[in-house]
């Protein structure tokens, strides 16, 4: 079983560490860059394969040179067996439709893997589309929204669990055959239900945090001239989408005028107590249980 | 040459309300391209999504019958199809779980740009779309450099068409090609339809991220207890499996308008906000005296919840 995951660089978003300007820029020199959150899923759900199916798992990223520690991340934190950061300038400011070109002729070099992961959305462009467009230019079935994955080596197939909304939640369950494209929901769950799987995922994270310290060994660097792509198709020149500004969300205006009560002051408790009493007395009455879940 | 195309959406033998917002945001779209407004209905019980579909302003209904439920291959044929038969210059889908499933390989096969989640746009002879980003920090403009793009819009920005139009319905013979369907449905259950529908409740205690830990939430749980009040939360209580999803108020989650809301350690981000705004009486606990949830409380409680919540529950016991 080979597997590619595929994961992008983004500001931290973090409580604390983003840093816009006064113009709601991200300032982002003052901002660290972390694997996107929403990979770890894309990640987690390669290392059941691996664990359950042995093989292989390839981190990949197009990204600036810095984004070799955001490869660095995933293996120390989830798993890789090895690394591949796509980077060029040429490849700068490109939208999701060179990005997806760039990610898919880098994923051809490596052979045509059994499957390709990726995450749902980055933290920071949350088109959510590069994954599905990657897809489409390798000529894969897709699977989106998966929260669980069982995997039938022998018949070539995948059984995936996704995740639709509706007013109740509801799961389908889609199958395709290998190689396929799998997209991660934030909601997946890796499984192992033996011992021996336990045992391996165990053994698996303790190696790979092990050889995230020596992380360089495992990484390989291509630009566009090594995945064979023409400059004209990648980066800023083969994107038809610009982001041409980028501006603070307008605050909503305030709709109440709300009474400020300080905890400490009895005479201004008295009056939210007050407010509550009624309701609350009359909601004894009818009071749902309060679901112990 | 400027036409818009409009997809629909169905499941389980219904159309959803997005269906009806595609419509409306169509509608203005083709009245400032100066064309005309197509639907595409794709799947199931098409002559009745068609005939419910059929509001004011839409021009042309097409059905393509293939299947029951949604399937990425087909409904990506399916567009494709339409697109080369009528050649719009926008195709517009709904940025929902499938939507965003089939219209990147629309965009792709269809050598359009895409632009997802789009909440407003613009057109003069090209599309200018805005979104929101980071989180929902900032709202960005996209320009479109192309004279045809594919766009999903964001559910609940466009008001739902009414009205019975009169649109001409054709059956649309897309031509599926039975071989390069690649995924197959095999099965579907429907989970976390939950114990409790918080949207009934009449008292809720919601608790947010200032609650700090999962233990934490007994506190909060008795307040309830003692209120006869049921519990909901903000969505990183959910995200963490504190709660389950069905507790969750907001945007992702749904939206309530009890006769008392109680926020405790919830900081009042829009999306939050949007599924509580319409509850008769909000009081807030928050020790941010700026926290924007005070802007749409009736209270604002300016204080640490671990003193606030254990001296309601003992007023309420
Ligand atoms: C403000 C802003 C707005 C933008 N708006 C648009 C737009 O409307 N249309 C458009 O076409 N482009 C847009 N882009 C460009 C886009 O962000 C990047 O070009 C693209 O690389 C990643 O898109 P994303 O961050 O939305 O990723 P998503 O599509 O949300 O990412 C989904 C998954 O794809 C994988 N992935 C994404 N990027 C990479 C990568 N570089 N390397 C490896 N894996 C990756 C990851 O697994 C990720 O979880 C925008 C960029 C910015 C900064
Ligand atoms: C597409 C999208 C959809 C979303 N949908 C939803 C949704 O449906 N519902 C939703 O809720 N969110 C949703 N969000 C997330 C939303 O943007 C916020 O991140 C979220 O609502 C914040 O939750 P919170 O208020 O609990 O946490 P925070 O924003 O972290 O706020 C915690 C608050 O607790 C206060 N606090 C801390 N300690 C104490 C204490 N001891 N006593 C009292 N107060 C304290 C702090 O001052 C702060 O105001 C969505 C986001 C996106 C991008």
């Amino acid at each position: 079983m080979h597997t590619v995951v595929l994961t992008k660089g983004v500001p931290d978003f973090r409580e604390g560490q983003v840093s816009f300007d006064e113009n709601g820029h991200l300032e982002r020199g003052k901002t660290p860059t972390v694997m996107n959150p929403n990979d770890q899923f894309a990640l987690e759900a390669a290392l059941q394969t691996r664990v359950r199916h042995g093989g292989h798992v390839t981190l990949m990223s197009m990204g600036p040179p810095g984004y070799k520690d955001v490869l660095r991340e995933g293996m120390a934190s989830v798993y890789a067996d090895d690394l591949y950061l796509i980077s060029d300038r040429e490849m700068a400011a490109a939208d999701t439709w060179a990005t997806s070109i760039t990610l898919s002729a880098a994923i051809e070099k490596l052979g045509t893997p059994d499957l390709v992961f990726a995450g749902f959305k980055t933290a920071d462009g949350e088109t959510g589309h590069t994954g599905p467009q990657t897809c489409w230019c390798l000529d894969m079935p897709i699977i989106t929204h998966v929260v669980s994955l069982d995997v039938d080596e022998e018949a070539g197939t995948l059984r995936a669990k996704r995740l639709v909304e509706g007013d109740i939640e509801e799961i389908e369950t889609v199958e395709a055959s290998f190689p396929a494209f799998v997209v991660a929901d934030p909601e997946f769950v890796p499984s192992y239900r033996s011992a021996s799987h336990r045992l391996t995922l165990k053994d698996l994270r303790a190696e790979t945090r092990e050889r995230a310290e020596n992380f360089e060994d495992h990484l390989t660097i291509w630009d566009h001239a090594d995945i064979n792509v023409d400059p004209d198709y990648i980066g800023l020149d083969g994107s038809p989408t610009i982001v041409s500004s980028v501006d603070p969300i307008p605050k909503a205006p305030a709709e109440r005028e709300a009474t400020m009560v300080s905890p400490t002051s009895r005479e201004e408790m008295t009056e939210v107590l007050e407010a509550m009493q009624p309701l609350a007395a009359g909601a004894t009455g009818t009071a749902e249980a309060t679901g112990d879940d | 040459m400027t036409d818009v195309l409009a997809v629909t959406e169905h499941r389980r033998g219904s159309l959803r309300d997005v269906s009806f917002e595609v419509v409306t945001a169509g509608r203005e779209l083709a009245d400032a391209t100066g064309g005309d407004l197509h639907l595409a209905v794709i799947s199931g019980d098409v002559d009745k999504f068609a005939e419910q579909v059929n509001c004011d302003g839409v021009d042309q209904i097409h059905t393509v019958a293939y299947g029951e439920e949604f399937n990425h291959d087909v409904y990506t044929q399916a567009v494709e199809a339409l697109y080369d038969d009528l050649s719009p210059s926008i195709v517009l889908m709904p940025n929902s779980v499938n939507g965003l499933d089939y219209a990147p390989a629309v965009a792709n096969g269809l050598s359009l740009p895409l632009v997802t989640d789009v909440v407003d746009f613009e057109w003069d002879g090209a599309l200018t779309a805005t979104r929101e980003m980071y989180g929902s920090k900032v709202e960005t403009t996209i320009e479109v450099d192309a004279e045809r793009v594919a766009v999903t819009i964001r559910g609940g920005e466009w008001p739902a068409a009414n009205g019975t139009g009169d649109a001409e319905v054709t059956a649309f013979d897309a031509d599926i090609d039975e071989g390069a369907i690649g995924s197959r449905v095999t099965g579907f259950e429907e989970v976390g339809s939950g114990d409790v529908d918080i949207s009934d409740a009449e008292v809720l205690v919601s608790v947010g991220r200032g609650i700090e830990e999962e233990e934490n939430l007994e506190l909060v749980e008795e307040l309830a207890d003692a209120l006869g009040a049921t519990l909901s939360s903000s969505r990183p209580i959910v995200d963490a499996g504190w709660l389950p999803k069905n507790r969750q108020v907001g945007q992702s989650g749904k939206v309530v308008t009890p006769k008392i809301y109680l926020a405790v350690g919830i900081s009042g981000a829009v999306q939050h906000v949007a599924g509580m705004k319409g509850s008769e009486t909000i009081i807030a606990i928050n020790t941010d005296p700026n926290a924007p949830i005070f802007d749409i409380a009736d209270y604002g409680i300016v204080g640490d919840l671990f003193d606030v919540v254990p001296e309601l529950v003992d007023e309420f016991q």
